[in-house]
């Protein structure tokens, strides 16, 4: 009932374009009022600022600096002309070679719309030179550039996490796995294409020099995710220091060893950053405010003996999840939509005997794949304005990303090994 | 020279307090960099200090509560606006007015109800740096408020033929 008063009331203000934030802290209160809840409002707002305030959540903007820093400061260029050595000769090479650069840059940024921006402005204009249509050079960049959710380190696992109070080290071990197999099925993709459509057949392979001249310019950047992960793996450091130490490792690599960055870049740099974050942080702390009426409510507690009723198994209860969160997915940003979902979420996977990395996992694939569904999408609108393609256009050529990308996720949801392998082996 | 990008057109008054605001993101953005980078180092010298944590949270809801401010005055709020793209322009601007009033009454709410929190607050101390909580909740109302002076300027702006 209070759930699908909330759900109603959300959505339609949303829709009608209230922004996110307003949307939520409003459903928020309409609902207290219109069911005469007694929670008084100074409350459900500490909870709005106690959303925001968790010390490791200082990792969503220092991960979004970083984005910044390595996408202007020349890492991008770098790590697609280091992947085109590699792969560039193959069938559908700059598309392989798309692919691989945003599993690159995902493991030094973790946030998608950065991964996006960074290898599709590059990668766009030359694929569309190669002769691959505007719609399926942003298709793939869309879809590439949502790997860097995946692979570690992952804002969203991040604040799945802590919302979810599982490990964010075991959730980051859990990405590699998948992050991989998503990018092995675009590359196919991107063969077919480049055999179906003739555009690119490959070309000669880069000379053993070649590799190792790029590689030498890459390194630096290269070298960023060993120190991130590695640093978080080993226990050197939380997940927060890290996205501090991803931090002044981009400044020192994107201003003294590239030279790509001017100190008088750094304020707008920072500011646009941090503003960002602002925007993305504030949706977070309404949507725990939210979270924290429905959760008290005793909602959790009813879509468990609900959910009990419907799915009686592991599998249909992982299979609900998925059709669930893609949906959500389709309108909603991956941050909130695991904010609001994870305190429902959570406790059932308990009663399934599901491991709550292993669903975080699932969760963010999920989101990912939202980011570039139509009509609305982070990665999407990204990508779309790069090619100067309308959503239109590139919604059609999604089509074979979406059927590789959906096995993927099945792969990922019903073989738990694939994730929980590392984790596993870790633990 | 313009460090920072190109605000909206506004009154002198208010683009003092965008300008304001916009840097004191800046400031404190280089301040949560710095602070959190340093507990990394001496982290790795075993010198633990526990202030480092209280100050970075502190200087993080500071932070997004200027930048939520900031970000009504740049329009940079996460929305779904392709349902409203789809009125007419007459009906369009009514519905802009009418998610402005919405958005009003939120933060008119926030301020109000965040101010009273605040007053509460005095009393407790924050666990480590011993300042009154009243300190880190103040950003809140403070911000808030910020954001709805922007609001309202742009409320006014539907009301009157200023172009956006």
């Amino acid at each position: 009932m209070l759930l699908g008063a909330i759900t109603l009331i959300f959505f339609a203000l949303a829709l009608a374009g209230v922004p996110l934030v307003w949307a939520l802290l409003g459903t928020t209160v309409l609902v207290i009022w219109g069911y005469g809840l007694t929670h008084p409002l100074e409350t459900i707002f500490l909870t709005y600022i106690g959303g925001v305030e968790p010390f490791i959540l200082i990792a969503v903007p220092l991960f979004i600096v970083a984005g910044e820093l390595l996408s202007r400061g020349g890492v991008g260029e770098r790590i697609v002309a280091f992947a085109r050595t590699l792969f560039g000769f193959l069938p559908g090479g700059l598309g392989i070679v798309t692919v691989a650069s945003c599993l690159l840059f995902g493991g030094v940024s973790g946030s998608a719309i950065a991964g996006a921006a960074a290898i599709g402005s590059v990668m766009i204009p030359a694929m569309v030179r190669q002769g691959y249509t505007p719609g399926f050079a942003a298709a793939l960049v869309a879809a590439a550039g949502t790997l860097a959710v995946i692979i570690p380190p992952s804002i969203p696992l991040l604040v799945y996490g802590f919302v979810a109070g599982a490990s964010v080290r075991d959730l980051f071990l859990a990405g590699v796995v998948p992050g991989i197999l998503f990018g092995a099925g675009m590359m196919l993709v991107c063969a077919w294409y480049g055999r179906k459509t003739g555009c690119d057949r490959g070309g000669e392979r880069a000379s053993r020099a070649e590799v190792w001249r790029s590689l030498r310019e890459a390194f630096p950047a290269l070298l960023m995710p060993v120190i991130i992960l590695g640093g978080i793996w080993t226990g050197v450091f939380t997940p927060t220091e890290s996205a501090a130490v991803a931090v002044v490792y981009g400044l020192i690599v994107s201003m003294a060893v590239y030279r790509s960055l001017a100190w008088r870049e750094l304020p707008a740099l920072f500011y646009q950053a941090f503003l960002t974050s602002a925007a993305v942080m504030v949706v977070v702390g309404a949507t725990t405010a939210l979270a924290w009426v429905i959760t008290v409510e005793q909602v959790p507690v009813q879509v468990i003996e609900w959910m009990k009723s419907v799915a009686e198994s592991k599998w249909t209860f992982l299979l609900l999840a998925n059709v669930f969160m893609l949906l959500l997915g389709i309108f909603i940003e991956p941050l909130p939509a695991l904010v609001l979902t994870a305190p429902l979420f959570v406790p059932l996977a308990r009663v399934y005997g599901v491991d709550p990395v292993h669903l975080g996992l699932v969760m963010t694939c999920n989101l990912a794949i939202g980011l570039y569904t139509p009509p609305v999408g982070g990665t999407l609108f990204i990508a779309a304005k790069l090619a100067n393609a309308s959503i239109a256009r590139v919604s059609r050529e999604l089509a074979p990303l979406f059927i590789v990308t959906l096995l993927v996720l099945a792969l990922v949801t019903y073989v738990a090994a694939l994730p929980m392998g590392l984790v596993w082996l870790i633990r | 020279m313009n460090l920072l990008p190109e605000a909206p057109a506004a009154p002198a008054p208010l683009r003092a307090l965008g300008a304001a605001v916009d840097w004191a993101i800046v400031v404190l953005g280089a301040a949560i960099v710095a602070v959190v980078f340093v507990n990394v180092v001496l982290h790795q010298l075993d010198v633990d200090i526990a202030w480092t944590t209280e100050f970075g949270e502190l200087v993080m809801v500071w932070t997004t509560f200027l930048g939520a401010a900031a970000a009504v005055r740049r329009g940079s709020h996460m929305a779904v606006r392709e349902v409203l793209e789809l009125l007419p322009r007459g009906a369009r601007r009514a519905a802009d007015a009418a998610i402005q009033l919405f958005v009003a009454g939120v933060l008119a709410l926030l301020v109000a109800k965040g101010w009273i929190a605040v007053q509460a607050s005095w009393g407790n101390v924050l666990t480590v740096l011993d300042w009154p909580m009243a300190v880190q909740y103040l950003a809140l109302p403070v911000g808030s408020a910020i954001a709805l002076v922007f609001v309202l300027w742009e409320l006014a702006g539907c009301f009157s033929a200023r172009s956006r």
